[in-house]
């Protein structure tokens, strides 16, 4: 998405969370709308912003912003008619159906994205807006309860629980899903590297990043008697959107990309394990709300490509090809203590809440 | 603009299928009919009752063979009309423990049987089926799916399946029609009164915007039935997914099948060959789920369509053929124009062989 576009910037030096960035120094070319002005721009965000994005930023008299925002829109429109023209025109070829469903995913990501930033740009005012972590804990622990409602499975509710390791830009992650009501367990175990962006070691100047990670996860189904194995490389980045606008401080974009090799081994004798490769994409957009280390959240709602969550892929009337929608939340009303949340939606659904703490920050003494 | 007329079609073929859920119900009414006290049950919902009215019946099979039974509180001549039906097929009526003389003919067309029979009242038992029904010798099939849009150049299929020698039956794994209307079904109805052989099929994603009317013109979307001592098993997986109550069905087909040789076709594989795709189910959990059962039930054929192209492969371990060539808009740098495929079954020889033949587009 919009990582692709901007240049990355270099790390900040360690120190403590930065504030609000404005890295921008060009002037706004609008004064603070009136209510009443920016409820006409928040109309206009949704028509005709909904075909023209940027019209609610341009109806506030902010004509730069929303120049660039038709501009991502017109990108990514671009990329979803590159990529969807492709499948429809080879037919989903198996030779061009995975790069081609990437570039629609990514445009469908720009696409929404500059949509949503328009809406929340023109309804939120700048000056009460959030700001990222800049600096990543070293130790990150999270326990809490999912629940799943799929009709193909008896499974409802789970214990999940994650830890993150996090030091010189690696990051260890294993994590769990545990059935209380089925034989049903999830292991993961993610390791990636972040040379761009908030880590635990250098503090950044906003929430934008680049991630390479690979993950193996083991999925065991035992009533139904198969077990999966998913190896998975991907990249994943945020980028900040005051770098494309100042007005867009508090929101952010990320973009995923990656491949997978999910093996199904059967508990049955003489079955063969199959090997079945898997994209993973995923888009998001999303905002910070509040101040790190002061009551502070994260929000984003995301497009999630790959078919081996527990929610899946949407069947039904959309025959399984798309993803699963969602949105995630992370809320630490406290210092050290917070919650997060998930929702998402496919073939079933799932959701769940957790606490979440962290140890030994940068910033303790 | 073709293209975009069919992206259109999509379009608004998302906005109106049928759930998996609704069709399972409707599944359950096929093959029931009454007129005043005289009923009529097509066992298994194996074929659908078309039209009924005292001493006519018109029925849609889609199997080659099927029992049923005909109650009746009063004495009159039956004339059963069954369309879809392989051309020597023939019905067997008993009534209160002794046989009733049936008189054959062919209809209109090869695949319609005409049957002339006086029932008593009581009830009346049909067996109906081709007298190789219990041969179990090797016989040979065509499978071919996913006609949608080239409908009107679908003739070329089925006349390069009528040259293929000693095929019994065509076999599909649904989309017969582009956007599922009553009205789309019913050409391709007319389109098959044109062909020699009769045609089984499960139903695709293409095929459910409208509501029963699958179930009203070709019977249900899931069931099985026996040829030679093969088991066929339709299953309807056009959501991307089995609804709850064709598993409880399948689970009971499975076990009843899991010594013979077990064909099991459905629309979109669980799993995509090519996974990046995600031509297969929405869910994979929900794919592993089902490929241990067919597997855990010895399965020995899985039939495919959805993509329009051919594919030879193995889930867990079963062998599986996707066959999309009728026609619908190709996989491209395949190397494949429309196809159907051969293949050749036996009760006690398994799968023996299994050929592709293309058919050129049409100039």
């Amino acid at each position: 998405m919009a990582v692709a576009l901007l240049a990355p910037a270099p790390c900040a030096a360690a120190g403590p969370v930065a504030p609000v960035p404005s890295p921008d120094p060009s002037p706004t070319d609008a004064t603070e709308p009136s209510p009443g002005h920016r409820a006409l721009g928040v109309g206009a965000s949704v028509l005709p912003g909904v075909l023209l994005h940027g019209s609610g930023h341009f109806v506030l008299g902010q004509g730069r912003t929303a120049g660039r925002l038709l501009a991502l829109e017109g990108l990514g429109l671009g990329l979803v008619l590159v990529g969807g023209g492709t499948l429809i025109g080879s037919g989903a070829s198996r030779y061009l159906v995975g790069p081609a469903a990437a570039v629609g995913i990514m445009g469908f990501g720009m696409v929404a994205t500059s949509l949503l930033a328009d809406v929340i740009g023109v309804a939120w005012p700048i000056e009460t807006r959030g700001a990222p972590q800049t600096q990543r804990p070293v130790v990150e622990l999270e326990l809490g309860h999912r629940a799943v409602h799929d009709p193909q499975f008896a499974y409802a509710h789970f214990l999940y629980q994650r830890l993150d390791i996090q030091r010189w830009g690696w990051r260890v992650s294993p994590s769990m899903w545990l059935a209380l009501d089925d034989e049903n367990a999830r292991m993961r175990l993610e390791v990636a590297y972040r040379p761009w962006g908030p880590r635990s070691d250098v503090a950044a100047e906003d929430g934008s990043y680049i991630e390479v990670r690979s993950a193996v996860t083991h999925h065991r189904f035992a009533p139904e008697r198969f077990r999966t194995i998913t190896t998975e490389l991907a990249t994943r980045g945020r980028i900040d959107l005051w770098r494309l606008d100042r007005e867009l401080v508090g929101q952010f974009t990320e973009a995923e990309l990656g491949l997978a090799v999910q093996s199904f081994d059967f508990d049955v004798a003489g079955l063969a394990t199959d090997h079945e490769s898997l994209l993973l994409a995923r888009v998001a957009h999303g905002v910070y709300v509040g101040h790190p280390r002061r009551p502070w959240a994260e929000v984003k709602v995301l497009y999630e490509h790959r078919h081996d969550t527990f929610a899946g892929g949407i069947n039904g009337r959309l025959i399984g090809a798309p993803g699963s929608f969602g949105a995630e939340a992370k809320v630490y009303p406290l210092p050290y203590f917070g919650l997060r949340g998930e929702f998402a939606a496919g073939a079933a659904l799932y959701g769940g809440i957790s606490l979440i703490t962290y140890l030994f920050t940068p910033e303790d003494p | 603009m073709k293209r975009i007329y069919l992206l259109a079609c999509l379009a608004i073929c998302c906005q109106c299928v049928t759930s998996s859920d609704d069709r399972a119900a409707f599944d359950e009414e096929v093959g029931h009919a009454s007129v005043e006290a005289t009923q009529l049950v097509i066992d298994e919902g194996l074929a659908a009752i078309r039209a009924m009215q005292l001493g006519d019946v018109t029925l849609w099979t889609s199997a080659p063979t099927w029992t049923g039974t005909l109650t009746t509180t009063e004495s009159a001549r039956w004339h059963f009309v069954v369309d879809n039906a392989l051309p020597d097929a023939e019905l067997i009526v008993t009534s209160n423990g002794s046989s009733q003389a049936v008189t054959a003919s062919t209809g209109e067309r090869p695949t319609q049987r005409s049957f002339e029979v006086d029932l008593p009242a009581g009830t009346s038992s049909l067996r109906f089926g081709p007298p190789d029904r219990d041969d179990r010798t090797p016989f040979r099939i065509a499978v071919m799916s996913d006609i949608q849009e080239a409908v009107d150049d679908v003739q070329d299929m089925f006349d390069a399946i009528e040259r293929e020698e000693d095929i019994r039956f065509l076999l599909g794994a649904g989309d017969l029609a582009q956007n599922g209307s009553r009205d789309e079904l019913l050409r391709v109805q007319h389109e098959l009164r044109a062909f020699d052989l009769p045609y089984y099929t499960t139903l695709g994603n293409h095929d459910v915007s409208e509501q029963r009317a699958w179930q009203e013109l070709y019977g249900r979307g899931s069931f099985q039935f026996r040829y030679r001592g093969v088991v066929f098993t339709m299953v309807d997986s056009a959501a991307a997914s089995v609804g709850p109550l064709v598993y409880e069905w399948l689970d009971g087909w499975l076990a009843r099948a899991r010594d013979d040789v077990h064909v099991v076709a459905m629309h979109i594989p669980p799993l995509d060959p090519v996974g990046v795709r995600n031509g297969g189910f929405g869910s994979r959990h929900e794919a592993g789920k089902l490929l241990a059962r067919l597997g855990e039930a010895q399965v020995d054929l899985t039939v495919y369509g959805h993509i329009h192209s051919f594919y030879a492969f193995e889930n867990a371990g079963i062998p599986a053929i996707i066959s999309g060539g009728g026609g619908a808009i190709p996989e491209r740098l395949d190397g494949l124009d429309r196809h159907f495929v051969v293949l050749e079954l036996g009760a006690d020889a398994g799968v023996v062989s299994q050929r592709v033949v293309e058919v050129e587009a049409s100039p």
